[in-house]
């Protein structure tokens, strides 16, 4: 009987025994990854060996000897040593998987209506985190900060389902913890537009478009919780906290407006004093800039209606006035972002000094 | 249970839906899937076209979901299309033999051939789906005993039982030609 397994396996390269030929794989592969919406050839340039080492080094060195030196540390100095040591470490250290672990007991044994909260702080914490990495030259562009920014936007979503969660249970906290979940979410969409630089990898800048868009869902999801919760509460003790939410979202998009008129002014000075290299390339015309002012105008016009409605209790009204001026804003701010990048990049090529396209930057 | 190797790609693929991981997967279990489907389907082409079905689905299921047996993962894919392939099946026997037969080959090459291998690759297809299933995975796919256990969702002994029997089987059609 070995006879026949050994002639089984001399024939397992002939062509009726069912496997590929080398080529035959190749098209197949090709035509799969095609088909999950990628390219082989974007496949074999990115760095999975280079992730493997990571991973292994994560699972077998760095966790077991940060369960080791937690073990040490806690027999020797008890639970809060570890616990403060490992608060300031950073994705990669032998620490940091205490400082994780820490954080998912505190989510555990929180209450429901804590819970949210603590997730919108700890998405905080994973922000920091990716500005510290982005600080150090080593890990600026590796896939720890990568990894980081995925940790943030799983933490925004699970603040989201919280507060959900809140909600279905008929908790009396909704509303309030909907303000405060509010609060934070606002804080992190302004940090991460400050603290986050711009990731060279393809990974990393999808990572960061993908925070920036859950963010701005979940604040639009929290809103929309508030109103629901306050329409089911019978008492008006509720009414402080949603009016905490509209006027910190009508001062945000009235602020927004000086800034945003300010940065077409910088836009225009850049026109007129470099009128030599920018005329000709036809980036912005003057007629543009007063069409965008215009809309921005137009834009705020339209969000003053929103307090008085709110003032009369119209609230859900109230606040899709809100989301509507936000989304006509950021419209506004991509193509003022689009001419910014366009002005800046042709003044870098030409021969102005560097530092006035550096005044422009700014 | 999955390699080392098998549950770093399958954590990218869930965790990031790296396509990257995804070939590498499809580089581990691709040779084994399309034999496991060669010997279920009537003809080659019905086996590729599964086979593509199989990872997409896999690509589906993972980018979504953790997976935590790569091998029983993928055989089991393949299992439940098989099934829905022969439902829908409408055997054209005389026509689909003639379309095997027309692949190019000259006579002489297909005699040559035949006399070297096809005869017992013919007998392992008339063989029982269980036995056939084992011999295959076991000494054309070159897999541990372990491997087909989680594939077919059996225990390792009753794998090693059955590949004697299968071996024995295949040994008595030889013996008898």
């Amino acid at each position: 009987m070995n006879k026949i397994a050994a002639q089984l396996r001399s024939m397992k390269d002939h062509k009726t025994a069912g496997g590929f030929s080398v080529e035959e794989k190749l098209v197949a592969k090709r035509a799969l990854i095609t088909a999950i919406g990628g390219s082989l050839e974007e496949a074999q340039e990115s760095s999975i060996r280079t992730n493997y080492l990571l991973w292994i080094s994560r699972m077998f060195i760095s966790r077991p000897v940060a369960i080791g030196v937690a073990g040490f540390v806690l027999a020797g100095s008890g639970l809060m040593t570890t616990v403060n040591a490992a608060q300031e470490s950073l994705p990669g250290d032998m620490l940091y998987s205490v400082k994780r672990i820490n954080e998912r007991a505190q989510i555990q044994l929180a209450s429901l209506d804590r819970r949210a909260v603590l997730h919108t702080e700890f998405a905080e914490r994973r922000l920091r985190e990716v500005e510290r990495l982005q600080e150090n030259s080593v890990t600026r562009n590796s896939s720890l900060v990568t990894d980081a920014m995925n940790s943030y936007t799983q933490e925004v979503a699970s603040a989201n389902q919280s507060l959900r969660a809140l909600q279905a249970s008929g908790n009396a906290s909704t509303l309030a913890t909907a303000n405060e979940v509010d609060q934070n979410l606002s804080t992190l969409g302004s940090t991460m537009t400050g603290a986050v630089t711009p990731v060279t990898s393809a990974e990393g800048s999808a990572a960061v478009t993908e925070a920036k868009n859950t963010t701005q869902v979940a604040q639009e999801d929290v809103v929309t919780v508030a109103v629901e919760a306050h329409e089911e509460e019978t008492e008006d003790v509720s009414s402080k906290d949603l009016q905490d939410m509209f006027i910190r979202q009508f001062g945000s998009i009235t602020t927004r407006k000086e800034f945003d008129l300010h940065r077409i002014a910088v836009i225009r000075t850049s026109l007129e004093d470099h009128s030599s290299v920018l005329s000709s390339l036809g980036i912005v015309t003057e007629t543009d800039l007063a069409r965008l002012e215009r809309s921005i105008n137009i834009a705020i016009a339209d969000v003053a209606p929103a307090m008085d409605a709110f003032s009369a209790g119209g609230y859900r009204s109230a606040f899709d006035t809100l989301k509507h001026a936000d989304s006509v804003l950021r419209g506004i701010e991509a193509t003022i972002a689009e001419a910014e990048t366009a002005i800046t990049d042709a003044l870098m090529t030409s021969e102005i000094p560097v530092l006035q396209v550096q005044d422009m930057k700014e | 249970m999955s390699t080392l190797r098998e549950k770093f790609l399958s954590f990218r693929v869930y965790r990031f839906s790296d396509r990257e991981a995804y070939g590498e997967i499809y580089d581990l279990f691709a040779d084994r899937i399309r034999r496991f489907l060669v010997f279920k389907l009537p003809r080659s082409e019905d086996a590729d076209e599964l086979a593509s079905e199989v990872f997409l689905r896999g690509w589906e299921y993972m980018s979504s979901s953790a997976v935590n047996n790569l091998n029983a993962f993928f055989f089991r894919i393949a299992r439940n299309l098989i099934a829905d392939f022969y439902r829908r099946y409408k055997p054209t026997d005389g026509i689909e033999l003639a379309e095997q037969m027309d692949d190019g080959t000259s006579v002489e090459e297909g005699v040559a051939t035949k006399i070297a291998g096809d005869e017992l690759m013919e007998m392992l297809r008339t063989l029982k789906d269980e036995y056939r299933e084992v011999l295959v995975m076991r000494y054309l796919s070159e897999m541990e005993v372990g491997e087909i256990a989680s594939a077919l969702e059996k225990t390792p002994n009753s794998v090693r039982v059955l590949l004697h029997r299968a071996k024995k089987a295949l040994q008595e059609k030889v013996d008898r030609t």
